[in-house]
């Protein structure tokens, strides 16, 4: 645009020739260094404003660092002291004076979980998740409010993540024990939901991180025993009682595997070096006993003998079922929860098998007994899942039927 | 300095005999400027008053924001859930304090601080008290502290535009100057308020100047940049709402978010006719009983934040939290209506603080709703509550403060994510359009016409038609004649016509007149017609503003008007008589006010 149709930015009257405003050219007041004074004055002004408005923001930065501090710590006694809504309202205060940091944040879904609080935990997981995708501790949190929520494969890739994930100094441990627990609590919650072979691969991950000998070894047998895998747990028992001979906790942990492995001499073995005998040992040559004197396969039972041993299975088993309300007839009486079906087929299982129940029937039908006894498995580790009230006898049942049925169950 | 003598001069430019040397002294002397001295002019020097604006209302802010938290503690307790009775009291004593100071010897300080800042601007050249200013501060920081539902930003903005004003005085700026510092100031203050410039900045040109200037416009963003900056410096750059990541889910979500847009502007509608109805009858009332109003908004606020502590205050707290699915849908539409209700008692009796906060609030727990009920119902074509929450303010934004664009830019400065643009230009219309529908006067002009003024809207200034060049200019009744044509020609072509003067055309673009007097005045019928010129005349284009076409008018009988693509083709002309007729034609001769509105 030429010059004569231009217009001044500032007083929006035509501009003059030269491109330059007349109206403002002549209003225009020029600063020179002439008039420090002002400007001088102005920048003290500047300087003593700063100089204030930082003294006044020290006092109020530690005014507010105490109020984070006060509040956190009575939400942290709520919290302990059961008192999840006041600590939800305290660790809120807290946040709000540290300014949304991250640490009271995961502090106040903690909080809100502990106040049954689900979806709102979880969504305050989210947002600090969006915020540090590789933050371990709330992965690890996310984990645990997903297997709260049963949302199983949604908790094991949290859990996975957070194993991967970064333990900050402020998780307040050694990231490498973390990292460690956070193993073990995957493989614990992978056997409890039966994802047998995924928790195997767990444990054999679990067990090349581990160090040699200790309680986290012991743990990991364990792990082995309930994931149905004794003969593993047998190996790192025995590894232990080579390195620390006569240890208790072994040598219980190394009978109980023998029992699972139906190796009842090494049981009896092992449990016998357990000296003097405790309640955890006594339990178990009890459990021996009674597997012993149930097990229709036992050594040196005869043909009569396993007969009689599997129509007393047969009747432990229907008891159990009848302690978990469960009829004998289909149809009737049938506790009609999630597992409605598993229950109606037990049911008519029995009913099928209910004729040929006397030893005398028996003998001869090898096919029979082995029915017989899958059903009685099967019984009693449906029972044992879905409804409580299991007796000696019962884990006895359970512990044949582990050996019978291996990790197939 | 002194400015060198003659000789030194000369002594000099020999020493600096190569051509760069000679440059160097030649700036040099440039720049200490015919009095010898550095100097700078007032535009120059304006752009630095603008940063240390900036600079001193950012520290301001700060004290502010400090003292609203410490009066908070002071009063409510440093728990976000106060106690019953500290609730019963505050509010209600605090209110009885403020009222009494602010009717009778602050009454510049009541309300929001928009309006009066706007009125300062138009009403008493720039000028704003220092007691008024210190006034806001003290009474605000009280009352918003105190739990009433009021926010920080809007006295913020009238703390800096009365800041930057004294300032202003104090430095004897020119009266333009003066009435420019304002916007500067208040600039800088909602800045460092709302730690986001870029929304300062839209905010006070779409609600303080209320038009599009390119007049200062940089020395605004300037101070609302130093603002921020001295903000952070102190308080740190935490912004206030930590923003989840958006991201849309499904295209089908655009109706949620338009569905947002209609509750968002019912919301608006709601509170805008409330303050309308109740704000001038409690007005209107004796003085001593405007004295209890606040104290007995205070009471009631007070008893309603027995069970919802969340309407207390600003409430930024809590809309972070929102952003969190923190509270359950239901219990967000009872935040919402809440709030309103606090916000109508607070504001409409005049108590000092801000409109900003609390729309805010409102629009984030019906934007949290929304998105919870989504969750309910679509799962699957949902996305994260916080989406709903940030457009959620800024629909509510844009249709209470009817500020389109600086809600736009808000949720885009807030949340730095561009993808969020679609559900907030689909939500923000709709909220806009029923806002617009059914309440014709902005809220801001509602207020300042309650208060007896009559200010500039952006809003209805943008709604005037803008007459251009095209919709007066006609055709030329001679044709254009060349510079190198002679007199007689000219004379020629005028002869037989109505027309009083003929364009010449000189090339590039250059024009001028000859009126028929002035050709039968010449002696010469031969001379050519480029002597007998005296001065060019401006040209025309046919898109620009019929204002443009009256500024350059003055004695000449008709201007130019050609094409922007070929400067020496003319398309028309355009005189005095064409451009009033074209004014009258479209009714804007004599506008009844001077917004052209009927008041």
């Amino acid at each position: 645009m030429s010059p004569e149709t231009s217009i001044c930015t500032t007083c929006g009257q035509p501009l003059g020739a030269d491109g330059h405003c007349p109206h403002c050219a002549a209003a225009a007041h020029v600063w020179t260094l002439r008039d420090w004074k002002p400007l001088a004055t102005l920048a003290v002004i500047i300087a003593l404003g700063f100089s204030f408005v930082r003294l006044v923001d020290g006092a109020w930065e530690a005014k507010r660092q105490h109020l984070v501090d006060l509040h956190y710590t009575a939400g942290q006694r709520d919290l302990e002291q059961h008192r999840a809504a006041e600590a939800v309202g305290e660790i809120e205060s807290a946040l709000f004076y540290a300014g949304g940091q991250f640490d009271y944040r995961l502090a106040l879904s903690d909080a809100l979980l502990a106040s049954g609080q689900r979806g709102e935990a979880l969504a305050q997981l989210e947002t600090l998740l969006q915020q540090q995708p590789d933050d371990a501790r709330v992965l690890m949190k996310l984990a645990r409010l997903e297997a709260r929520r049963q949302r199983v494969e949604a908790a094991i890739y949290y859990y996975q993540q957070a194993i991967a994930g970064v333990w900050p100094a402020s998780a307040g441990g050694d990231p490498f024990v973390l990292r460690l627990e956070a193993r073990f609590e995957l493989a614990e919650y992978q056997i409890a939901q039966d994802h047998r072979a995924e928790a195997s691969a767990s444990l054999a991950s679990l067990s090349e991180g581990l160090q040699r000998g200790g309680h986290d070894q012991l743990r990991l047998a364990d792990l082995y025993l309930r994931n149905g895998l004794p003969q593993a747990a047998l190996e790192v028992y025995e590894s232990e009682l080579r390195r620390t001979p006569g240890e208790r906790e072994a040598l219980a942990g190394a009978a109980q595997a023998s029992l699972e492995k139906a190796d009842y001499a090494a049981a009896k073995r092992y449990l016998a070096e357990i000296k003097p005998a405790d309640d955890q040992s006594r339990a178990l040559s009890q459990s021996l006993k009674t597997a012993l004197a149930l097990d229709p396969f036992a050594p040196g039972v005869n043909a009569s003998e396993r007969a009689r041993r599997t129509v007393h299975a047969y009747r432990i088993a229907i008891a159990r079922l009848s302690r978990c309300g469960v009829n004998k007839h289909p149809g009737r009486g049938i506790d009609m929860n999630k597992d409605a079906e598993r229950w109606s087929s037990l049911v008519k299982w029995a009913d099928q098998l209910s004729p040929w129940m006397s030893e005398k029937k028996l003998r001869g039908h090898d096919e029979i007994v082995e029915s017989t006894l899958r059903f009685v498995f099967q019984a009693e580790m449906t029972a044992e899942r879905d409804c409580a009230g299991g007796e000696a006898d019962d884990d006895a049942m359970r512990l044949l039927g582990r050996q019978r049925l291996g990790a197939s169950q | 300095m002194k400015p060198l003598s003659d000789s030194r001069r000369a002594r000099l430019m020999q020493l600096m005999a190569t051509p760069v040397r000679r440059k160097y002294l030649e700036s040099l002397e440039r720049m200490l400027g015919p009095a010898g001295v550095v100097s700078i002019r007032e535009e120059q020097f304006f752009m630095l008053l603008a940063i240390a604006i900036g600079t001193l209302a950012g520290m301001a802010v700060v004290l502010f924001r400090i003292a609203i938290q410490m009066v908070r503690i002071w009063l409510l307790g440093s728990s976000l859930h106060p106690s019953p009775t500290r609730l019963l009291l505050a509010p209600a004593l605090v209110g009885l304090v403020v009222a009494i100071l602010a009717v009778r010897y602050f009454p510049r300080v009541r309300g929001s601080g928009v309006t009066q800042t706007k009125g300062a601007l138009y009403i008493y050249d720039g000028h704003i008290s220092p007691q008024t200013s210190v006034a806001k501060f003290v009474l605000s920081a009280l009352a918003i502290g105190s739990g009433h539902s009021l926010g920080p930003e809007d006295p913020a903005l009238q703390i800096g535009a009365g800041l930057a004003s004294a300032l202003g005085r104090w430095l004897k700026l020119s009266r333009e100057r003066m009435r420019l510092v304002v916007p500067v100031g208040a600039a800088a203050g909602l800045a460092a308020a709302f730690n986001a410039p870029i929304t300062a900045v839209l905010f006070v040109i779409e609600a303080v100047i209320g038009r599009w200037s390119a007049s200062g416009f940089g020395a605004v963003v300037l101070s609302a940049v130093s603002g921020v900056v001295v903000e952070r410096w102190f308080l740190g750059s935490e912004p206030l709402f930590r923003v989840p990541v958006y991201r849309m889910v499904s295209p089908m979500e655009l109706l949620a978010y338009a569905a947002l847009g209609i509750a968002a502007g019912a919301l608006s509608l709601i509170f805008v006719k409330v303050v309308r109805e109740l704000r001038p009858r409690l007005r209107a009332l004796p003085t001593p009983l405007q004295w209890l109003q606040p104290a007995l908004a205070g009471l009631l606020i007070g008893l309603m934040a027995l069970r919802f502590p969340q309407i207390l205050g600003a409430g930024y707290e809590w809309v972070d939290l929102a952003m969190r699915s923190r509270f359950t849908w239901h219990m967000l539409l009872i935040l919402a209506a809440a709030k309103l209700l606090a916000t109508v008692l607070s504001f409409s009796t005049s108590t000092p603080g801000g409109l900003f906060a609390p729309v805010l609030f409102m629009g984030a727990m019906l934007g949290a709703a929304m998105g919870g009920l989504g969750h309910l119902w679509f799962p699957s074509l949902t996305g994260p509550v916080g989406g709903y929450v940030l457009v959620g303010m800024g629909a509510m934004l844009a249709a209470v403060l009817r500020v389109p664009m600086t809600a736009v830019f808000m949720v885009l400065e807030v949340s730095g994510n561009y993808a969020i643009i679609l559900p907030v230009m689909a939500c923000h219309s709709m909220a806009y359009m029923v806002s617009r529908g059914f309440q014709k006067v902005p809220m801001i002009e509602l207020l300042s016409r309650q208060d007896g003024l009559d200010l500039p809207s952006f809003e209805e200034e943008s709604e005037q038609p803008e007459l251009v060049i095209e919709d007066a200019m006609h055709a030329p009744l001679v044709r254009p004649l060349g510079g190198d044509e002679a007199v007689e020609q000219a004379l020629a072509a005028l002869h037989g016509s109505s027309a009083e003067s003929v364009m010449i055309s000189l090339g590039e673009g250059r024009w001028a007149v000859l009126s028929r007097e002035q050709l039968s005045a010449c002696e010469d019928s031969n001379a050519r017609l480029r002597t007998q010129i005296r001065a060019r005349v401006p040209r025309l284009y046919q898109d620009q503003s019929l204002d443009v076409a009256l500024r350059f008018m003055k004695e000449r009988p008709m201007l130019p008007v050609v094409d922007r693509g070929n400067l020496n083709h003319l398309l028309g002309v355009v005189s005095l008589d064409d451009i009033l007729s074209a004014y009258r034609k479209a009714g804007l001769a004599e506008p009844e006010t001077a917004n052209g509105a009927s008041g």
